[in-house]
């Protein structure tokens, strides 16, 4: 599972580490966490955003690793295809029109569903989870 | 014939708690303890009593699980202290003050067992005498205990305990030209007499001053330890030998807890037995006050229990005048989201990389 956040201008610390898991806050950068509860504590106590999360749902990304519904890392729409209890296996099998059916998926989102590919890791900055998943 | 004067400690940060620190030159620093304790090991044994062989005895014992721990206490050196709490207090982040260069204020926080219930491990080696050069790996923190009292240096009490595993008769080098354990230097150490104490109870702040005698701050963590030892994991002593012996695979913490006592000069209307009296909640903060690091930025260690309440206030003679010494624990303070924050200012950079 990899989680990316938005450090803001000012994060109120240059490090952060909870346990075995650590990220450095650049003011203005992108970091990559692998671990769920560490993302939510740094987004919770310093002001952190996860990447391409909005309220709508529309351009978000999905990024994050399996869950209960069986999306793969960086699903397109994933918050708001979970949000309508909509498992992966149905998913793969809707057409345009039913996934823009769906409440926060727009035709954008759709299209990158319909030809979604597994993501390779980009290389933007990966913070130290040497805690793993617990 | 070695005296205790031929002992040394020392110690290096691991990435996770499954991973050893091998040795090398320079992988670990040495940490000055003022007691000569050594780690308490004993293998966890069973036998055949009572087992229908027909004899009276047990016939034979063999061992089932390893278990290993130690206690030291350092003095207060800033550069030092940190690495405890590191350990102890693993919600760790780094600032940087205003106008410094070298210096950085380092905040410890319980750790958040909503993040991780398993705290750093170090793997730590000793050595006494000629006869003793071990290693211990997998080893976390216990909790610490902060103390201050009259001219003398602060004083840390603390406890690591390991996953049992034993390193018996190592090639780690104390000495030479490139050892394994390296010698910390420029260390700064903090005194009681640098000592401030400010307690409130919401409404009057007492700043003790003069008053101020002695403290003790102790934050401990309850290890589930037997839940460490996991079969299905399959870590032995001796890697693929069950017969040898299971090592722990993980060693996380339940409880976290604050507790602290002070003496202070007795005054008239001395408002602690009251606070006892009447559970009032208090505000403490502590603050140790060092020399320069640059420019105007001193060495400093403050410790702030944002809600405590007594549990004692006792009149007591020391000095051969009369004292309170009162005693109490640590709450959780909704409104500061914390138990207990140690902050710490000093020239290291980054304590997870200092050890």
């Amino acid at each position: 599972m990899k989680i990316k956040l938005n450090v803001p201008s000012k994060p109120g610390a240059d490090k952060v580490s909870v346990g075995n898991f650590e990220a450095e806050l650049k003011p203005n950068s992108i970091i990559t966490v692998e671990n769920r509860r560490f993302a939510d504590h740094l987004i919770e106590n310093f002001g952190l955003t996860e990447t391409g999360k909005k309220s709508s749902g529309d351009d978000g990304d999905g990024d994050g690793g399996e869950n209960q519904f069986g999306y793969p890392a960086g699903f397109p729409g994933r918050d708001a295809l979970e949000a309508a209890k909509i498992p992966f296996e149905t998913v793969k099998g809707l057409t345009l029109e039913q996934l823009v059916a769906v409440k926060g998926i727009g035709e954008k989102t759709a299209e990158s569903i319909l030809a979604f590919e597994p993501e390779e890791t980009d290389g933007e900055e990966t913070a130290d989870d040497n805690g793993g998943e617990e | 014939m070695d005296t205790s004067m031929d002992r040394g400690y020392g110690w290096a940060l691991q990435v996770d708690y499954a991973t050893e620190k091998a040795i090398a030159n320079g992988a670990f620093k040495r940490f000055f303890a003022t007691d000569d304790n050594t780690v308490d090991y004993e293998p966890q044994v069973a036998n055949d009593e009572g087992w229908s062989h027909g004899n009276n005895q047990a016939t034979e014992q063999w061992v089932e699980a390893h278990e290993a721990r130690v206690d030291h206490t350092i003095p207060g050196h800033a550069q030092e202290l940190g690495k405890v709490f590191l350990l102890n207090l693993g919600n760790y982040t780094i600032n940087t003050p205003g106008g410094a260069v070298t210096a950085k204020e380092h905040i410890f926080k319980p750790q958040d067992p909503a993040v991780s219930r398993q705290g750093k491990a170090v793997t730590y080696v000793e050595k006494a005498g000629a006869g003793h050069n071990i290693i211990m790996p997998r080893a976390v923190g216990n909790g610490f205990t902060l103390k201050g009292d009259e001219a003398g240096v602060l004083t840390c009490d603390f406890g690591l305990q390991g996953a049992g595993k034993i390193g018996i008769n190592q090639a780690t080098t104390w000495t030479g030209g490139t050892p394994s354990v390296v010698k910390p230097t420029g260390l700064h150490k903090l005194f009681n007499t640098q000592v401030g104490l400010v307690i409130t109870d919401g409404v009057t702040p007492v700043t003790y001053g003069c008053r101020y005698r002695s403290f003790e701050i102790s934050y401990q963590l309850s290890l589930l330890l037997a839940a460490g030892y996991k079969p299905g994991c399959q870590e032995f002593l001796v890697s693929g030998d069950p017969t040898s012996g299971m090592i722990r695979s993980a060693c996380e913490f339940d409880k976290q807890t604050v507790d602290f006592n002070f003496t202070v000069d007795m005054a008239a209307n001395s408002p602690e037995l009251t606070a006892v009296q009447q559970q009032k909640k208090m505000d403490i903060t502590l603050t140790a006050t060092g020399g320069i690091i640059e420019g105007s930025l001193p060495h400093k260690l403050t410790v702030k229990i944002p809600v405590a309440y007594y549990r004692t206030s006792k009149p007591t003679i020391k000095n051969d005048i009369w004292t309170f010494q009162f005693s109490g624990s640590g709450f959780f303070d909704y409104t500061t989201s914390k138990l207990l924050e140690v902050a710490l200012q000093t020239n290291v950079a980054d304590f997870a990389l200092a050890f």
